[in-house]
């Protein structure tokens, strides 16, 4: 090769070219590449639920917030197929997607009508799936037990309507004549005296015992029930003794209740807690549930079944009272209503968590702490006779009026 | 005309290591701004109305050594929020071993007004963390036997661990309560054990303890 055939104009102008071409390279490339999340919103038997896809698992945060849930994803992401939208949705009017440098936030107005909202994970891909919770309504299309839609409006539980003219399903019944099958309204109500035996529950400063109390309640209410309603009411125990928990929806479950009032008295390590709380089941589903989920959103019932029977069986029963939620709220609501009312404490409000005693019940259901025993104030007004008693017709009171709504707007 | 010519061949060479340097470099820069370190700034929390926390906080570069903060969740006193209260453990290189000592901590209780969670004698077994980000955390029977019981009083034990737990060590993503090695149906009649919790953060407080 000679040295001739080596033009230094020729190599220089190669040589700047390449490292033009590489810095306009480098320079050109988008500095991070944003994730994408796929948004899809749904509508599901008590709500409408907003299935979010990722490629891999992003870190994410979902809050609630009076007007809007939000999700923050750790991250930089950009939504598909829409960055913001509007629904025709009584629970989840619209989205919005709010990007910073390290983080963003996904949000979704809520309506009037949402009342909670819950979450889990599905994997491969990952999906966050949230559901949004109807407000009092109940629309269950799977194994409707008393589809009760609420009288729109606000926050005050509508008490006990006549029957509106507009609305002829409400066929004043005579008497107290109840069609003993699902469906047909309120007629058996099992009441459930937390603790007992050995398991006493919560104990007072001055040592009174949750499972005295409980049964004391329930035992009132049952009387109350019968009297006000006319209505069958069994006991889950009448005596101090040790009931298992699965028991005490089992025989709820047998006896086709209707209603699964669980009564129980609180306890805090902050002392000066104090007021009536009731509750109702949440649905951070286990990954049992999360598979059964999975299987209900791909529309392939029972292809992620965990093979063997018994396996099956556990899913349903934690499954049991998914469909019941918007109907146990609605009586949450309404016990927590007439409680706050009664004991004049605002501040509580209708809680949602996963109780084992409420999980395998295939009817409304709710828990109702109707004190701190760990308040030595409460603690003590909870041993007078007359402040239970009132406490019992406040509940009374609250399944009249549930009743009432049931069998006015329920299907004959 | 020789000379000349390589003196441009040099100036060449060194134009275009000039400019694939300086473009590199911008690259670099660039992308710093675009992964900031976990700490949101103060524009970032006034988009919404949740103060922000920083989440899995990292060794600042004074304290650095062998230490790093943990943020624990406690019981406020006055309502039924779970309150913010930062320690520091050693920083091992195990995140199982991180997660025992905060969970130590957790149990030792709070150093301010905060209420404890977790019952005075509750022990630590040990943990385990699965491939799917499990952590089994197995306690002593106390934390059965000593615990008051009533459902407020579960919620708080449970969320305190599964909020602390998560919020500290992205590698755990759930957690499941084991009590002398085994699993229970509950507590104390409450709460189902048997399942895995995720986070529920919207228990922490979000004036209290910042």
């Amino acid at each position: 090769m000679s040295l001739s055939h080596f033009s230094p104009k020729r190599f220089l102008f190669v040589l700047l070219a390449a490292a033009l071409l590489l810095a306009v390279g480098f320079l050109g490339l988008p500095a991070a590449s944003d994730e994408e999340v796929a948004v899809r919103v749904q509508s599901i038997p008590n709500g409408t639920r907003v299935v979010l896809e990722f490629g891999a698992r992003p870190g994410y945060e979902v809050q609630k917030q009076s007007d809007r849930v939000i999700v923050s994803l750790q991250g930089s992401f950009k939504s598909t197929p829409f960055k913001s939208k509007s629904f025709d949705d009584p629970l989840v009017n619209r989205f919005k997607l709010d990007r910073g440098s390290r983080q963003t936030d996904l949000l979704f107005f809520t309506g009037p009508d949402f009342v909670s909202v819950s979450s889990f994970e599905m994997s491969a891909p990952f999906r966050l799936v949230l559901d949004f919770h109807r407000k009092s309504e109940a629309a269950p299309t799977l194994g409707a037990h008393t589809p009760a839609p609420a009288p729109t409006g606000g926050a005050t539980p509508p008490p006990a309507l006549p029957p509106s003219p507009a609305e002829p399903p409400a066929k004043p019944e005579e008497g107290r004549e109840q069609v003993p099958t699902k469906g047909a309204g309120v007629s058996v109500i099992v009441v459930d005296a937390g603790h007992g035996g050995v398991e006493t529950g919560a104990k007072g400063p001055s040592g009174l015992l949750e499972k005295e109390v409980t049964l004391d309640m329930a035992k009132r209410i049952q009387a109350g029930l019968t009297k006000r309603l006319g209505v069958r009411v069994l006991l889950t125990r009448d005596a101090d003794k040790q009931v298992g928990l699965d028991d005490r929806t089992a025989l709820a479950n047998h006896e086709h209740a209707d209603l699964f009032l669980s009564i129980h008295v609180n306890a805090s390590p902050a002392t000066k807690a104090q007021g009536a709380e009731t509750y109702f089941l949440s649905y951070q589903a286990t990954d049992d549930e999360a598979r059964a989920a999975a299987a209900l959103e791909n529309n392939t019932i029972g292809v992620e079944t965990p093979p063997g029977s018994e396996a099956l069986g556990m899913v349903l029963w934690d499954l049991a009272q998914s469909q019941y939620l918007s109907e146990s709220s609605k009586l949450a609501e309404t016990i927590q209503q007439n409680l706050n009312q009664l004991l004049h404490i605002e501040s509580r409000g209708v809680k949602q968590a996963p109780f084992k005693v409420l999980m395998g019940a295939t009817m409304p259901a709710v828990l109702v702490e109707i004190g701190f025993i760990t308040n030595a104030q409460e603690e003590s007004r909870l041993k007078d006779s007359s402040y239970r008693e009132n406490i019992a017709q406040a509940i009374v009171e609250s399944v009249a009026t549930f009743k009432a709504q049931v069998k006015q707007l329920g299907p004959r | 005309m020789r000379l000349a010519s390589r003196g441009v061949l040099v100036a060449a060479i060194g134009i275009s290591a000039l400019l694939i340097a300086l473009s590199l470099l911008w690259r670099v820069d660039t992308r710093k701004a675009a992964v900031p370190p976990p700490a949101r700034n103060a524009e970032q929390a006034e988009s919404h109305d949740t103060p922000a926390l920083s989440r899995n906080p990292v060794p600042t570069p004074a304290e650095a050594g062998n230490q790093r903060e943990v943020t624990l969740f406690f019981q406020s006193p006055d309502s039924d929020d779970l309150v913010p209260e930062v320690r520091k453990i050693f920083l091992t290189d195990s995140v199982t071993d991180q997660a025992r000592q905060t969970v130590k901590e957790l149990i030792s209780g709070p150093q301010g007004r905060l209420v404890a969670t977790l019952p005075v004698g509750t022990e630590l077994r040990e943990i385990y963390l699965s491939s799917d980000g499990t952590a089994f955390v197995d306690f002593s029977q106390a934390l059965v036997d000593k615990h008051p019981g009533g459902s407020s009083a579960e919620i708080s034990t449970v969320f305190s661990l599964v909020d602390t737990l998560t919020f500290n060590f992205p590698e755990i993503r759930r957690v499941k309560f084991l009590v002398e090695g085994e699993e229970r149906a509950t507590l104390k009649e409450h709460l189902d054990l048997t399942r895995a919790y995720v986070a529920d953060m919207s228990l922490v407080s979000r004036t209290e303890g910042r």
